[in-house]
């Protein structure tokens, strides 16, 4: 029993006359496809390995079209696409590569390891699109522009093969092929037989030979500040030789060193802050302090309002107080004065007054002047007093003395009920002391007088008759 | 001598990560065996 052949491509069955029973395709070229992608392969491998990453990329492609299923071949190119950094073209072929078989494939791997760090993924993807940006700019003859896109592209992927290579373009454009020549050494580094970069050393005049050499050029760590940095007169000497030094009498007139703003990022950050702070204290500070001055003098003004408001109430109360001590003051003597004028006996005082007054009624004047006199010291305007005085001097002959006892009596109370009989007594006593005997003086003061009683509301319970006669008759006194 | 704006023509834009899901999806993945099998379905119409 013949074995039975099952078609390579699609796995259907192979028939006797050697076409699959399913894709219809014969079998022997689906064999021949696979084995020539396989050839393929292998010759993309073997310029992989000796870095010749243009040749190996296009091997696999061959070997590719041949057999798309040569998962091999497609994880090799996406390698050699990482390897020249095309990162997107890369993470294509290996996507692919894992649909298409989603076994024991490497390609997982590879698509783990670039998605794993996002920020160098992002990177990657500025880098792209500042080599497109760059490469419009050196198509609108911008090229000041590419430059500068250039540089940064080539400070973030250092083993751009591309962007070296639109680098040294744009340098042989310009004439300095110190540059492109340093560019193209990197691109040879990279992928060691890139037509391109050959090429372009041909055409600066660098055989072939020297080229080669620049394959073991020594690793540089591909810093592409140096690109940026020593730019030696040079002249490119048109003659098939290599690139000739200028004239070494010519002094250089100075070198543009370039400034890596990546490298310096770290500077840039401390100068910020360095100059965060200086604004901080030199414009906020300063514009806090006034605010803070202007608040505060702000408060100082209406404390100072409130503090002149309060010494004029303060004032005014004061004078108030002045005022109402003074009224006070007033009062005061007043009530002294109408203490001193006062009409009113104490109490010990009426007793002494009733005894002189029954002094007087007994006869006894001198005892009774006596006892007037002293209560005189303190009641020297008490109208009754200066009356019963003024009689006990009279009775007693001192006629002066009465005269001046009436006249005080007429004097300081005009009111009093005395004043009539003290100011008749007053003229006779003077008349008297004069040797005119007044009647009416001789008994003015009789026991069992008629007075009718009237009350004359003094209190001291003197009676004092109507008439004229105000000379209590019923010795009714106290 | 090199000619930089016919130089410079030679270069290629290359994809950005938000092209690449329509690179892949664009992507030719026919192979030598898809062409044959194309020609065989042609040459099968004709002859019917």
């Amino acid at each position: 029993m013949a074995d039975v052949l099952y078609c390579k491509r699609c796995g259907g069955q192979i028939l006797v006359t050697g076409y699959c029973s399913q894709c219809g395709l014969k079998s022997e070229y689906v064999n021949k496809a696979i084995n020539t992608s396989k050839f393929y392969y292998n010759i993309g491998l073997d310029k992989a390995k000796v870095r010749d990453m243009t040749g190996a990329a296009a091997a696999l492609t061959v070997s590719l079209k041949y057999d798309k299923m040569n998962i091999d071949a497609r994880n090799l190119l996406g390698l050699v696409y990482y390897e020249t950094g095309k990162v997107v073209e890369a993470l294509n072929e290996w996507v692919i590569s894992v649909n298409l078989f989603d076994g024991r494939n490497v390609a997982k791997r590879y698509i783990k390891e670039v998605k794993a760090n996002p920020h160098k993924l992002e990177a990657t993807n500025n880098v792209a699109r500042k080599y497109n940006q760059a490469l419009n700019y050196a198509r609108q003859g911008s090229k000041d522009l590419a430059f500068i896109q250039l540089r940064k592209v080539l400070s973030d992927n250092g083993k751009f093969v591309d962007g070296y290579l639109l680098f040294a373009l744009l340098n042989i454009d310009a004439g300095r092929y110190d540059k492109a020549k340093k560019a193209l050494k990197r691109v040879i580094k990279i992928d060691r037989t890139n037509p391109l970069a050959v090429r372009y050393f041909n055409e600066m005049g660098v055989p072939d030979s020297d080229v080669m050499d620049y394959r073991d050029f020594p690793e540089d760590d591909y810093d592409a500040d140096i690109l940026f940095t020593t730019d030696e007169p040079h002249a490119y000497v048109e003659t098939g030789k290599p690139l000739a030094k200028a004239d070494d009498s010519v002094v250089p007139v100075g070198h543009y060193k370039d400034i890596n703003f990546y490298k310096y990022s770290m500077a840039y950050v401390i100068a910020g802050i360095v100059l965060g702070v200086a604004v901080m204290f030199f414009l906020v500070m300063p514009q806090r302090q006034k605010s803070n001055d202007n608040t505060s003098k702000e408060l100082k003004i209406t404390f100072s309002e409130q503090i002149a408001d309060k010494n004029v109430k303060i004032s005014s109360l004061e004078n108030e107080v002045k005022s109402i001590q003074s009224e006070l003051d007033q009062a005061n003597a007043t009530i002294d004065d109408y203490k001193a004028n006062s009409k009113i006996l104490s109490n010990e005082d009426k007793v002494s007054m009733q005894l002189a007054v029954k002094k007087y009624i007994d006869g006894d004047y001198e005892g009774a002047l006596t006892s007037f006199e002293k209560l005189m010291e303190t009641n020297e305007n008490y109208d009754e007093l200066l009356f019963y005085a003024g009689l006990c001097y009279e009775k007693l002959g001192q006629y002066e003395n009465a005269v001046t006892a009436f006249t005080n009596l007429t004097t300081n109370c005009p009111d009093s009920i005395y004043y009539t009989v003290a100011s008749t007594k007053a003229k006779t006593n003077n008349a008297a002391g004069d040797g005119v005997t007044d009647t009416t003086t001789e008994n003015p003061y009789s026991e069992g007088g008629t007075g009718d009683g009237t009350d004359t509301g003094i209190g001291d319970g003197t009676g004092a008759g109507d008439g004229d006669s105000v000379i209590p008759d019923d010795g009714s006194v106290g | 001598m090199i000619n930089f704006d016919e130089e410079v023509k030679k270069f290629r834009p290359i994809l950005e990560l938000d092209q690449a899901e329509d690179a892949i999806y664009n992507n030719d993945l026919k192979d030598f065996t898809d062409i044959m099998q194309e020609m065989m379905r042609v040459t099968k119409e004709k002859e019917e």
